[in-house]
């Protein structure tokens, strides 16, 4: 990996480079929330839907493999639990729509401190062994725990999120768009406090060199137990409006797939980037979208597009990007 | 103070009473009692595997000693992890140049200031104006440090693109950045060119003659007779001289540890 600085609000150069990013930023907004109007028809809302929802995921996984160097595998547990709280509260004890989702949240969160000990303990290797462990037992217990999960048989009935205001801007899936944009853009924003900065720094250093960091004082497990934390949390959200999106939450759902779409998504875009992320995530969203129309050639495609960023994006898609925006500032 | 016998946990800096530490039988430590007072310049010198480094790793916490005890300004400190240790005013530096390869010069100075700043992860990530007066000051102090090591107009590079003697300089400057009481420095000179040894060793007289107390692990026995006022010589885990350098260059016991019978 290249060296990366991560501070915000570095002098001169750097921060001038800073406007034009927030102009982008201002057009990804505004491109957001106008995306709905332009795009009429429901099935292009639900693509973007799901996109925002893929978006939100991915980046929680790579604020632990991208900044930390954890790659973890839990992933499907966490989305599980969220889901499953928010859908099971709602269908079952009437918690609206929008508390389902603070519950989520501390599902996630607390699932994660109580495993994050011993997961700790363990390399980074077997940190993803054991992670997978975690989102086998959760799947397990989604599919036999009958009595409060329904098993096989799925919670269904979820309500459908687009509460209050949001079901008076016109079709209910316009409100679910806005609900999985806010869901992606508090996402972005908080990784984006989280790895530049003090924070960000104090991130690069303990993936750099831990036994370093602490004779600086830098306590590394309580970053690593932060960052595991923030990432269930978001993964957890994520399930929540899964749950409520579909309206069905199946143990199928937390299937190991999805790590690897998430792997998918991270390593082709670009690992620790939050552009490089947002570009994965988007060509993942289309192309597995664009298979759907041709079933026979889709898996050759795919596995087409994933041989071709191997061989000559080997660092994601951020990394021609940089080379790219490289170029043009040595050529003015 | 200076070069007596026995451990005086109250009035000295750092203060280690009979540390042992062994590793599967073999003795790295045995019985090693020591005392730094405020101010001093105290070179640590033994041949290879005599201990030095277990010595810095039981003093920080790295290591957890078998027997004895650690003070640090009359408190104890044994077996405190690292961080807590970094984080009550020793700093030290690795034997091996140990830098962190996504940050920059700048970015590693500001590392190793800013968890004694105090500022949480939460006012972190909001930028709260606490946490911004607090980078602004890290930078202030970080503008003096590079000064101080020499190494203005690379605090935008990569630390991976650094020489291996201006590495050993930022590893250096990291240490001092959140002005630390004691400064532990493992082999600071090992495998430097003549000028930038000659640099470091300017650094760190400077640092002496403001008070600093400095501990010195050195392979460059000319270096540390030239360099510090006392001298302390360990030999296969035992503390077989300590006094000013005349003193220490002409015992037996260290003539014996380095020249052999």
């Amino acid at each position: 990996m290249t060296a990366r600085p991560v501070s915000a609000g570095r002098p001169d150069a750097a921060r001038r480079a800073g406007s034009p990013r927030a102009a982008v930023a201002a057009a990804l907004l505004a491109a957001g929330l106008l995306a709905p109007v332009v795009l009429g028809t429901p099935y292009l809302r639900h693509i973007l839907t799901i996109g925002m929802l893929n978006a939100a995921l991915a980046l929680s996984f790579d604020l632990l493999a991208g900044h930390l160097g954890y790659v973890s595998l839990a992933h499907p547990a966490f989305f599980g639990v969220g889901a499953y709280t928010a859908a099971l509260l709602n269908t079952r004890w009437g918690l609206p729509v929008g508390p389902t989702f603070l519950a989520a949240l501390g599902g996630g969160a607390l699932l994660a401190l109580a495993t994050s000990a011993p997961f700790f303990r363990l390399s980074e290797l077997s940190f993803a062994i054991g992670t997978l462990g975690l989102s086998l037992v959760v799947q397990a217990v989604a599919n036999n725990w009958v009595e409060l999960t329904g098993g096989p048989m799925c919670v269904t009935g979820v309500g459908y999120p687009a509460p209050g205001f949001l079901a008076r801007l016109g079709p209910p899936q316009v409100g679910a768009y806005y609900v999985a944009f806010a869901l992606a853009v508090a996402v972005a924003a908080l990784y984006a406090a989280l790895t530049t900065g003090r924070v960000g720094r104090v991130l690069a250093a303990v993936q750099g060199d831990e036994v370093l960091a602490s004779a600086f004082g830098v306590n590394p497990l309580r970053y690593k137990v932060v960052g595991f934390a923030v990432s269930a949390a978001v993964a957890a959200a994520a399930g929540a409006f899964y749950a409520h999106y579909t309206t069905v939450i199946c143990p199928d759902d937390l299937s190991p797939l999805l790590t690897l779409n998430l792997l998918v998504m991270v390593f082709v875009g670009g690992l620790g980037s939050l552009r490089g992320v947002l570009v994965g995530t988007a060509l993942f969203t289309t192309l597995t979208e664009a298979a759907r129309f041709a079933e026979a050639v889709s898996q050759l495609v795919y596995g087409l597009v994933l041989l071709a960023v191997v061989l000559f994006a080997p660092d994601g898609l951020e990394a021609i990007l940089r080379r790219w925006a490289r170029g043009r500032g040595q050529t003015p | 103070m200076g070069a007596g016998e026995g451990a005086d946990p109250v009035t000295s800096i750092l203060c280690v009473e009979r540390l042992t530490k062994t590793f599967y039988g073999v003795v790295a430590l045995r019985d090693v009692t020591l005392s730094v007072g405020p101010g001093e310049l105290v070179g640590v010198i033994g041949p290879n595997g005599s201990g030095k480094t277990t010595l810095f790793d039981c003093v920080t916490g790295y290591l957890r000693p078998d027997r004895g005890r650690v003070w640090y300004r009359g408190r104890e400190i044994t077996g405190l992890p690292p961080h807590w240790v970094a984080l009550t005013g020793i700093a030290r530096t690795f034997q091996t140049v140990r830098i962190f390869p996504r940050l920059t010069v700048l970015e590693h100075l500001l590392l190793a200031v800013q968890e004694s700043q105090g500022d949480g992860i939460v006012a972190r990530a909001l930028r709260t104006p606490v946490t911004r007066r607090l980078e602004a000051d890290a930078r202030a102090r970080a503008a003096e440090v590079l000064q101080l090591v020499r190494l203005q107009g690379l605090e935008s590079r990569p630390a991976t693109h650094l020489s291996y003697g201006q590495r050993k300089l930022l590893v250096l400057g990291m240490a001092l950045m959140a002005r630390p009481t004691l400064v532990l420095l493992d082999e600071p000179l090992a495998g430097i060119n003549p000028v930038v040894a000659e640099a470091l060793v300017e650094v760190i007289r400077a640092l002496h003659r403001d008070g600093l107390t400095v501990v010195l692990v050195e392979h460059n026995l000319r270096a540390v007779m030239d360099t510090c006022q006392r001298v302390v010589v360990l030999d296969s885990g035992r503390l077989i001289a300590d006094g000013p350098p005349e003193e220490v260059r002409r015992n037996p016991d260290v003539l014996e540890a380095y020249f052999g019978r």
